[in-house]
């Protein structure tokens, strides 16, 4: 603590002059399309397609390694796990069977197993580059104002604004008390004994809860004497209409949507199965 | 549709929700899973929001989720559903209406009552939709999946306990509200 989450990096690249609404469309669309689809030609395209982007977004590798390193971990772990518990789904999903490496029982290491787990690594690779695209070109005042664009009440909209300005305050506040509670001979290392270690986050977790709480009273009313929620409508201070650029990434996205839903037929289902 | 101290209270709430998962987890040296305390915010959400207000706070997680890396180990909404503990997050979304729907047809403010609604909709529900998913998702058989899900009991047992008492103790909490 405190956890610095990827943050905004100003730049003047064109992706950071794109609509936060089209950015947010076209990170929605291509994911879904991205998760749907087991082809593995169109997960490739989305990939490279997002590692150029992140390319021209110049965002620096050390702000973003952290994230990355963990969704690689992550992506290594969900790969080992499936082939662990389920070696013969590739031969299942595929119709042949390749043996590479004869196992021990059900764990020969096969052609169509590594393909399918390939084609799972590679879905990480192409929609997590998009999500830090996201953050790292998008102003957080535009966040609340983009879903309010694609159609979200703007209540709705402005509880996620709400939830983001909250998170540093809360980070801050977990750090203080935990400062404090230690300045007072809580120890919260290895050192300890268990039951003192859960005893000792639940001294920091319980007023942290308290005092996040006591917050509302303040903030809302805040927000009432601001005249906010009294109409159906609202403007945004941060809104940015759509330019050329954001209709043709809006229509790059939908592309890809049309594509993957073409690929079903020409597959006749989600997987491409260059085995037969 | 919701009053400004609603949407504060949601937003407020989905804050916890994601600091609860950004604290690191506290190995427990006799049994093999540490103790997540991300969890344990989704039946705070549940025991101090209700039904509505309570899930729409889990699904505005998972929203914000799908931009910023809140999930326990620095994961996103979209991996996290690709992946063997979907049926966990998915069942997250159901904690508040079920412990609502429960807490209401029995009208209790007996602790241990509460506990024991907390439980069911907090760690048996989510535990017995984690392993029916993870099942599906691996090819696992579902009896080595359910038995495989134990481990975490006794830690989210201890959770759900604690949330109680930290729920019980706030006087605006929808268990306290009369």
């Amino acid at each position: 603590m405190p956890q610095r989450l990827i943050g905004y990096q100003a730049n003047k690249t064109f992706i950071h002059q794109l609509s936060g609404a089209s950015k947010l469309i076209y990170f929605i669309l291509v994911s879904v399309a991205c998760m749907t689809t087991y082809d593995t030609r169109l997960i490739l395209f989305i990939s490279l397609l997002s590692l150029i982007l992140l390319k021209i977004a110049k965002i620096p590798w050390k702000n973003i390694s952290f994230v990355i390193s963990f969704v690689t971990f992550f992506a290594i772990m969900n790969v080992i796990m499936v082939y662990l518990f389920a070696p013969n789904y590739g031969q299942d999903i595929y119709q042949s069977q390749t043996i590479l490496l004869k196992g021990w029982g059900n764990y020969n290491l096969t052609s169509q197993e590594l393909f399918y787990l390939f084609n799972l690594s590679l879905k990480y690779f192409s929609t997590v580059p998009l999500a830090i695209l996201f953050l790292t070109t998008t102003h957080p005042s535009q966040f609340a104002s983009s879903l309010n664009q694609i159609g979200m009440p703007y209540k709705v909209a402005y509880a996620i604004s709400l939830t983001l300005r909250y998170i540093p305050d809360v980070q801050e506040e977990f750090y203080m008390i935990r400062t404090s509670q230690e300045a007072r001979g809580l120890e919260l290392s290895k050192k300890a004994k268990l039951l003192d270690r859960i005893k000792g986050n639940l001294q920091i977790i319980i007023p942290l809860i308290f005092s996040s709480l006591d917050r509302i009273d303040t903030v809302s009313t805040a927000m009432e004497l601001r005249r906010f929620g009294k109409e159906k409508k609202r403007s945004w201070y941060s809104a940015q209409p759509f330019s050329k650029l954001d209709i043709l990434t809006i229509g790059l996205a939908l592309t890809i949507v049309s594509l993957t839903i073409f690929l079903f037929f020409i597959n006749q289902g989600r997987f491409y199965n260059p085995f037969i | 549709m919701f009053k400004t101290k609603d949407l504060a209270y949601m937003a407020m709430m989905t804050t916890l929700i994601i600091i609860l998962g950004f604290i690191p987890a506290i190995p427990l040296g006799f049994i093999p899973v540490p103790i997540v305390l991300q969890n344990m915010g989704i039946m705070l959400a549940a025991l101090i929001l209700g039904g509505r207000r309570g899930s729409l706070s889990v699904l505005l997680f998972m929203l914000i989720g799908f931009i910023v890396p809140v999930f326990s180990g620095k994961a996103t909404t979209l991996p996290v559903f690709m992946g063997p503990t979907a049926g966990y997050v998915f069942a997250w979304l159901l904690v508040p209406f079920v412990f609502a729907g429960l807490y209401k047809a029995l009208q209790s403010q007996n602790k241990v009552i509460l506990f024991a609604l907390i439980w069911l909709a907090g760690v048996l529900l989510v535990d017995l939709i984690g392993a029916t998913w993870m099942s599906i998702h691996t090819g696992m058989p579902l009896g080595a999946a359910l038995v495989s899900n134990l481990v975490f009991i006794p830690g989210d047992t201890i959770k759900a306990g604690l949330a109680t008492i930290i729920a019980y103790k706030l006087r605006e909490s929808y268990i306290n509200a009369k």
